[in-house]
């Protein structure tokens, strides 16, 4: 008998404990005191409406460089360090010396943690970063048991740099937006010292609002939904609990990098904040 | 006794009325300002008003839908009626999972349901990860605010705190602090076997929790352990991804007037086959405790549309002046004033609702337009006229026939200037302290415990102005003559 109630309570879905606690809300609602005629009108229409569109949606979802003028706006505001590129290649280059430049050797080692990712592969960090004697270890799309993590995490902290890409970035707040899927991890972007992540021009999306509507509609985006896991990322790690004086690198990254590769040349005006110059040669 | 000896030790304490005063100038006009500047406008707090009261009106069904989802992720849902019924599950949990170190980021709802003291008494070493909290654990206090819990610690008293218990070096520089902090965290997580989160918002449409912060900590704590056990007030869920659109944005401003929280995790269930992150078992704890009490009452219902932001924290005079502490519970400031006398009862939580000066700054501050003046002035007609449905019966029910007969009395000219003059009569036979009215009869006394009483002006205002009415209408020229000469 106590094997039983011990096995509910580890599935947790003890339907009678379920049941009573739904039935005392429900009883709660049509409570004389609650003032509330017919619940039954209130919940058949409680299955996810209409998608609110409000003003924010009525908005223009933005030209390409508008989004881009908005993205600097706000990496700007959060201390992240972007810069735009033509090519891949350039911006492999641009992030391979920031990664010698930054990258402090830990245990004597230098490591950079990178997804396994096409974008980030295009980058082709392992072989600019040869010279620099830094390795790169890209993760790999295992099952991991618990103590293959440990593993993994002990390494990652061992590496100065998490390099990832990510599903979308938020323009109007410079916000990452980045869905589990096998082979890149969101450890990287979290344990070591800086985050680099590299984007192209096509996965911008002008805010929140357009995101949730994006994740929330019928169309393929809406339907792969949010994973079981979909992290949001806007600026470094940072906290402001100490008489309020704010500091960068509270847990996690105390920088974020963010290279955006442009689809093609557009003449988007460069703010002095940006990282790095647009490199070509 | 205790608790007014505590607020007067937060009013006698200029450093931390500093802090506090400091903080309220800071986020207070900020947020204010956050919301302005929303592309929708200011008017977008009635709709996220709205689409909370539509959340709580069809509670029962989304939770079912959130439970449902998550279990088909392979996540566990408890539902748990009580506080007790919760720490139980957690401690099970932690038992079955053999956890010997749990790191936990900020939440309300385990403040409430004392689960850290559970967790420590069961021999599991439990460390807050929020660096404020970090802190005021460290301490072995409380924490006095929800989103800045150490506002009351000065930078001079964490470096003391810090050399002790870490072993660094004295500074107060916040940066090398936090960093002290941040190596000492990183090896708890890395080698925690449980993270226990609170929740800021659910989404019931995809079964996800969301989790906000901007240390990262939290992330750490649904990332690395094995294990992950969420707690959530019934109350904390939202129908649908677009509703979190809104909520979130106003989250993030009236919490910190950002635009975006740093980080925001949506987590719907366990580790999937092929992942390297997240707990291969997770857990969500749906909390009762007294909630289901509030909703069934209409006056109050409106208090469970909270999102813990901390904005009317920010802008609450009664709170700058006596601290978070002296609210005695989780929950402080005009959110703790009305929350906390309805879970732990009206009478013995009183103080805290007769407390507020009902200036409405809560209310305009408010992300979600709460009106929490409505709320106090309707726990005090409570605590005067008693409420079957609270059990509280009325204190003094003299006090109701005096109000009666006050009312009667001003409702009328005649019968009011009769009741002064026999009034201004009856104030010669009273003691008086340096001119002042130093002791009422009963049942007037209360009037005068604490105080002592401006007598009334033997002549009423009234009468002197209508006796000189061209003097008071020259009154303004003569002045500004004065001033010129
Ligand atoms: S009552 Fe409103 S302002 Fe206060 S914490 Fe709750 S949501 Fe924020």
């Amino acid at each position: 008998m106590k094997r039983l109630k011990a096995a509910r309570t580890e599935t947790g879905a003890d339907p009678v404990q379920r049941h009573r606690f739904l039935n005392r809300i429900r009883s709660a609602l049509n409570h004389p005191n609650s003032g509330r005629g017919a619940p039954a009108a209130a919940h058949a229409t409680s299955k996810a409406g209409p998608h609110h569109q409000g003003a924010a949606g009525a908005r223009p979802c933005g030209r390409p460089e508008e989004l881009l003028q908005r993205l600097q706006e706000a990496a700007a505001e959060l201390n992240i360090h972007l810069s735009l590129h033509d090519s891949p290649a350039s911006a492999g280059r641009c992030m391979a010396a920031m990664i010698t430049r930054k990258a402090p050797p830990r245990n004597g080692r230098r490591e950079v943690a990178i997804w396994r990712h096409p974008l980030v592969a295009r980058l082709e960090l392992p072989q600019r970063l040869a010279g620099a004697a830094i390795t790169c270890r890209t993760t790999a799309a295992a099952d991991r048991t618990y103590a293959t993590r440990r593993r993994f995490y002990r390494d990652l902290e061992a590496a100065a740099v998490g390099v990832t890409s990510a599903d979308y970035c938020l323009a109007d707040t410079a916000t990452l937006v980045m869905r589990s899927r096998p082979g890149q991890p969101r450890s990287v972007s979290l344990l070591p010292d800086i985050h680099a992540a590299v984007i192209e021009a096509g996965q911008l999306l002008p805010d929140f609002s357009r995101l949730c509507r994006l994740l929330s509609s019928g169309a393929d985006e809406g339907k792969r939904g949010l994973t079981h896991c979909m992290t949001l990322i806007s600026g470094p790690s940072k906290t402001a609990d100490i008489e309020a004086v704010m500091v960068e690198g509270a847990h996690g990254p105390r920088a974020l990098y963010l290279y955006v590769i442009l689809a093609a040349p557009i003449d988007a005006p460069q703010p002095e904040t940006s990282g790095k110059p647009r490199t070509t040669s | 006794m205790a608790e007014v000896r505590r607020r007067y030790r937060t009013i006698g304490d200029p450093v931390l009325q500093g802090a506090l005063a400091n903080l309220q100038h800071r986020l207070g006009p900020a947020a204010a300002a956050a919301y302005q500047a929303l592309p929708e406008g200011p008017a977008l707090r009635q709709r996220a008003h709205a689409i909370r009261a539509k959340a709580i009106a069809d509670l029962d069904v989304l939770l079912a839908e959130l439970a449902d989802r998550i279990t088909r992720r392979g996540g566990h849902v408890f539902f748990a009626a009580d506080a007790a019924e919760a720490v139980a599950y957690c401690l099970e949990t932690a038992r079955r999972h053999r956890v010997k170190l749990a790191v936990k980021g900020k939440s309300m709802v385990t403040e409430e349901i004392g689960l850290n003291a559970a967790l420590t008494a069961a021999g599991i070493e439990t460390v807050e990860t929020d660096l404020g909290e970090y802190i005021v654990q460290l301490a072995g206090e409380h924490p006095s605010h929800i989103i800045a819990p150490a506002i009351h610690k000065t930078r001079a008293e964490i470096g003391r705190l810090f050399a002790a218990k870490l072993n660094i070096p004295l500074t107060d520089d916040p940066p090398t602090l936090t960093r002290a902090a941040r190596r000492a965290l990183r090896k708890k997580f890395l080698t925690a076997d449980m993270g226990i989160t609170g929740v800021n918002l659910a989404c019931a449409a995809t079964g996800h929790i969301a989790l906000l912060s901007n240390e990262g900590n939290i992330r750490m704590a649904t990332t690395l352990p094995r294990v992950h056990v969420a707690f959530m007030g019934m109350e904390r869920i939202a129908a649908q991804l677009t509703d979190h659109d809104i909520l979130l944005r106003l989250l993030a401003r009236g919490a910190a007037a950002q635009k975006m929280a740093g980080y925001i995790s949506y987590i719907g269930g366990p580790r999937q086959p092929g992942h390297t992150d997240g707990p291969e078992s997770f857990h969500l704890v749906i909390v009762d405790n007294g909630r289901s009490r509030i909703l069934a009452d209409r006056t109050f219902r409106e208090i469970l549309y909270c999102i813990r932001c901390a904005a009317c924290l920010n802008v609450c005079p009664v709170y700058a002046k006596i601290g978070g502490h002296a609210y005695g519970s989780a929950y402080s400031g005009p959110l703790g004033a009305v929350l906390t006398p309805l879970m732990k009862g009206i009478r013995r939580a009183s103080d805290l609702c007769l407390g507020e000066s009902l200036c409405g700054a809560c209310r305009a501050a408010c992300p979600v337009d709460i009106d929490i003046p409505r709320m106090l002035l309707a726990l005090r007609s409570c605590l005067a006229e008693g409420d079957r449905y609270w059990q509280i019966r009325p204190l003094n029910p003299l006090a109701g026939r005096l109000c009666d007969i006050w009312s009667w009395i001003v409702s009328d000219r005649r019968r009011y200037d009769a009741a002064l003059a026999c009034a201004r009569f009856c104030q010669l036979l009273l003691p008086r302290k340096n001119g002042m009215l130093h002791r009422l009869p009963p049942p007037f006394s209360g009037w005068t415990s604490s105080r002592d009483l401006e007598p009334l002006a033997r002549r009423p205002f009234l009468r002197r102005c209508s006796r000189q009415p061209r003097r008071h209408r020259e009154a303004p020229e003569s002045g500004a003559d004065r001033n010129r000469s």
